[in-house]
């Protein structure tokens, strides 16, 4: 028995002298954060409370009479008449909304009447009357509309309003609208409240529709917005509106406006995309001051609102500078720290500079120094230079290197040797990495040689005219291009 | 032998393997692995690396229709199907999130395999493999495949299907997609992952049958094979019906156009989704005077849903054909 008592003790004994498992070491991003709240419900139900108005009071039927007969007189020829009808309707206040909203949705009622109803709604200041304008003219996307014609009016009579917290919504129908006319009038009431997203549509309208009336309302629009903002041409505004100059920065943002955006923010906790992909479009079109609310939207329980609100920052770029100070905090956030990474990149916030360079480092996963590489390349400053050196002397995976030398066009385009000008050409056809990393940065050190050299000069202008949309057959045509400039 | 002799054995036996436990390590657990890129698992699965390698999820990134389309992904919008991070880096089911790494290698093994906790999911255990394989049965499961197919409601169209009800009849999206090699579950699973890409595979979906009710053309198109609508999936997938005349003297009159199934994309916003979904069927009727002769029903499938000529489509050059009846007069 004694025997069979050391074998069991042995048995017993066996598993705990077996070696442990090396354990894996945690990656430095690996902090779970225990300060995350549910911020987007919080502050939606915070605002609905403050927002929320009493029930509008019944309309009589004597109202209604009264109403038809304004609106038959609006759709008159006597101007006289009409003012004295507007002048009406304005002092029934928002008992007519309802009444002239079914008029915008009738496709029975005349031309003229509709007309009418759209300016009689311009002329009411209530959220109601906003509403009914842009439902009107976000129509036109969900359904045949019967009456496009209709959603130019619509749009143009939002800016009339005080109602800035339409501009999300028209933001939606700007990227869903067919319409150059409609597109043109949506353009100007962005512009209204402080919004210049519409610039890019007005200059693509004013160079590809067919219309010649178009195309020039379109460049009308565009010098007219300018001029308005204190700019000298179309583009310097364009530009400042990228860089998100504090010129543009001072347009009203309302409570209503906020409870909008939080709105869409909530949306990014959805499960399908299309929602998410609106919302991520509404919010990086918006104005500066939509950042604090993504901001505080970075500390929202849910992970997808997170990573969303972080990719609303990077897109927003210059406009969302004010996020930079918070972003840092972040960036071993361990869910979002990538999209972190590349927003103080795109900002660019330059006091992340040293924290960039530290996670381009070998101690990082690599996707982490990845978003750091690319980042320290958007922020393109020539004191990451010395740094992104270093670390093209290391073993580094094939997407990573190209990415640091990409980035080390941005930021020293000068140090760039021939042989590794000729690497990145490599990366931009071989199909290993991603061809437009290089193919970009590329695109920039020609620039950068084309000032001083009058062969890459050349060089650019017939790079940049290869513009077949095959990405694959566009690189092999760079690439024979820049050749010329890097032959021996 | 006696009692004694037995219990003898026994207790050598406990001693042996006990002190085999003590001195003889067991194989030691594989060095946790930096997973930079789907290559590295080509080392020992090549067979799969291969498959995989020309299927569409390899290409999800760098297919040149989709870089058209997405602006070489300057909308970055669709990485987040088209380079996602690993499935189950979320929980199982919830949408995909954007990668920043290795984009290149699209729908990559990474993708599917790597688990939340830097070890690849499998069908076995084996902590001393390279990879160190842990068994994962969700890998299987319709939900895996959902962060992006779902995106289109294809998984929910098999869900309203027979081919999801428990039974003899049940069959999901690895049974189709990802069916054993040779049909021997002991050869793993083929990872070329069939789809709406392979022509044989779209003809399996669906039936065409035409037949003559008082003179007219009576055309009836099935969905009998697919587990979700046809098509499916992609809103740029289209599968047109056209009809026309066969002369007696061989020539051939041209195509016309009696029905098309797809879903649109989100700004066509005047047509709707003809999609077939699984089980059901469409009947047409072609009234024409010029059918009551001998004609050619065909049905085709695209890739993309626009024709160079509208007025015109050319479907024998620009689409694939999928079946084709001829029906006497």
């Amino acid at each position: 028995m004694r025997g069979l008592s050391l074998a069991l003790a042995l048995t017993a004994l066996a598993p705990a002298c077996q070696p442990e498992p090396n354990p894996t070491p945690a990656p430095p991003t690996a902090r779970v954060r225990s300060d995350l709240a549910p911020v987007v419900a919080t502050r939606i139900a915070q605002l609905e409370a403050e927002l929320a108005s009493p029930p509008a009071a019944p309309v009589s039927d004597e109202q209604r009479e009264q109403i038809a007969g304004l609106l038959e007189t609006l759709a008159g020829a006597d101007e006289r008449l009409k003012r004295v009808a507007r002048d009406e309707l304005r002092s029934l206040g928002e008992a007519c909304v309802p009444a002239l909203r079914a008029q915008l949705f009738d496709a029975q009622a005349t031309q003229s009447v509709r007309v009418a109803a759209a300016a009689a709604l311009g002329e009411l200041d209530f959220p109601s009357s906003a509403r009914a304008l842009l439902e009107r003219l976000d129509a036109g996307r969900l359904k045949k509309d019967e009456a496009v014609w209709l959603r130019a009016h619509c749009a143009w009579k939002l800016a009339a309003l005080s109602q800035d917290w339409v501009v999300p919504g028209l933001l939606l129908c700007l990227r869903y609208e067919t319409d150059n006319e409609t597109v043109i009038y949506i353009a100007r009431t962005l512009a209204r409240f402080g919004v210049y997203s519409g610039l890019d549509a007005l200059y693509v309208v004013s160079r590809e529709d067919p219309r010649e009336q178009l195309r020039n309302g379109a460049l009308t629009a565009l010098a007219e917005l300018a001029r308005d903002a204190g700019y000298g041409d179309p583009s310097e505004l364009y530009q400042a509106w990228k860089r998100g100059d504090e010129q543009l920065a001072q347009a009203p943002f309302s409570r209503a406006r906020e409870l909008e955006a939080w709105r869409i923010l909530k949306l990014f906790g959805e499960w399908q995309l299309r929602p998410v992909d609106d919302g991520r479009f509404v919010l990086s079109l918006e104005h500066h001051k939509v950042t604090p609310l993504l901001v505080a939207a970075l500390d929202d329980e849910n992970r997808y609102v997170r990573v969303h609100a972080a990719q609303c920052l990077e897109r927003l770029a210059g406009r969302a500078r004010g996020a930079g100070a918070r972003l840092l905090e972040l960036v071993d956030e361990p869910q979002i720290a990538d999209q972190v990474l590349l927003a103080l990149g795109a900002l660019p916030h330059e006091p992340a500079e040293s924290a960039l360079i530290e996670r381009t480092g070998p101690a990082w996963p690599l996707e982490i120094r990845m978003s750091a590489t690319q980042a320290l390349g958007a922020m393109g400053l020539a004191s990451s230079a010395p740094a992104l050196r270093t670390r093209l002397n290391e073993k580094l995976a094939r997407d990573l290197r190209a990415a640091s030398l990409a980035a080390l066009v941005r930021c020293a385009p000068q140090d760039l040797s021939t042989a590794e000008v000729r690497e990145l050409c490599g990366h931009m056809t071989g199909g290993e990495v991603d061809s437009a990393i290089p193919e970009l940065a590329l695109d920039a050190w020609l620039v950068h040689r084309a000032t001083a050299d009058e062969k890459a000069a050349e060089v650019l202008k017939s790079w940049r005219a290869i513009t077949t949309s095959d990405s694959r057959e566009r690189v092999v045509a760079r690439a024979e291009a820049l050749g010329a400039l890097l032959a021996p | 032998m006696n009692i004694r002799a037995i219990a003898g054995l026994v207790l050598l036996a406990l001693g042996a393997w006990a002190l085999k436990s003590i001195f003889v390590a067991p194989a030691p657990p594989a060095e946790p692995v930096v997973w930079e890129s789907s290559q590295q698992c080509a080392q020992c699965h090549a067979q799969v690396y291969d498959e995989w390698k020309v299927s569409w999820h390899a290409q999800a990134f760098t297919d040149p229709d989709v870089r058209a389309q997405t602006n070489d992904f300057a909308n970055k919008d669709c990485i987040d199907c088209h380079a996602p991070q690993p499935v189950l880096s979320t929980v199982l089911g919830d949408r995909v999130l954007p990668r920043t790494t290795r984009m290149i290698e699209g729908v990559d093994c990474i993708a599917c395999h790597l688990t939340a906790d830097g070890r690849v999911a499998g069908t076995v255990d084996n902590a001393s493999a390279a990879c160190r394989p842990v068994a994962t049965r969700d890998l299987l499961k319709p939900e895996y495949c959902a962060g992006c197919h779902n995106q289109h409601g294809t998984v929910d169209q098999w869900r309203q299907s027979k081919y999801a009800q428990p039974g003899p009849g049940y069959q999901d999206c690895v049974a189709c997609h990802m069916p054993h090699r040779d049909g021997d579950p002991s050869k793993g699973r083929d990872h070329t992952m069939h789809g709406g890409h392979d022509i044989a595979i779209v003809r399996r979906a669906v039936e065409l049958r035409v037949a003559r009710q008082d003179g007219a053309a009576v055309v009836e198109v099935e969905n009998t094979g697919a587990g979700h609508n046809y098509p499916t999936d992609e809103r740029s997938r289209a599968s047109d019906l056209f009809w026309r005349t066969l002369s007696a003297d061989g020539s051939k009159g041209e195509w016309n156009a009696l029905h098309r199934f797809r879903n649109p994309y989100r700004h066509e916003v005047d047509l709707v989704n003809t999609e077939l979904p699984a089980g059901q069927k469409v009947t047409l009727r072609i009234e024409s005077e010029a059918a009551r002769g001998e004609i050619e029903v065909a049905l085709f499938y695209k890739l993309s849903p626009y024709y160079q000529d509208p007025q015109r489509p050319d479907p024998e050059r620009e689409a694939q054909l999928v079946h084709s009846v001829r029906l006497a007069p």
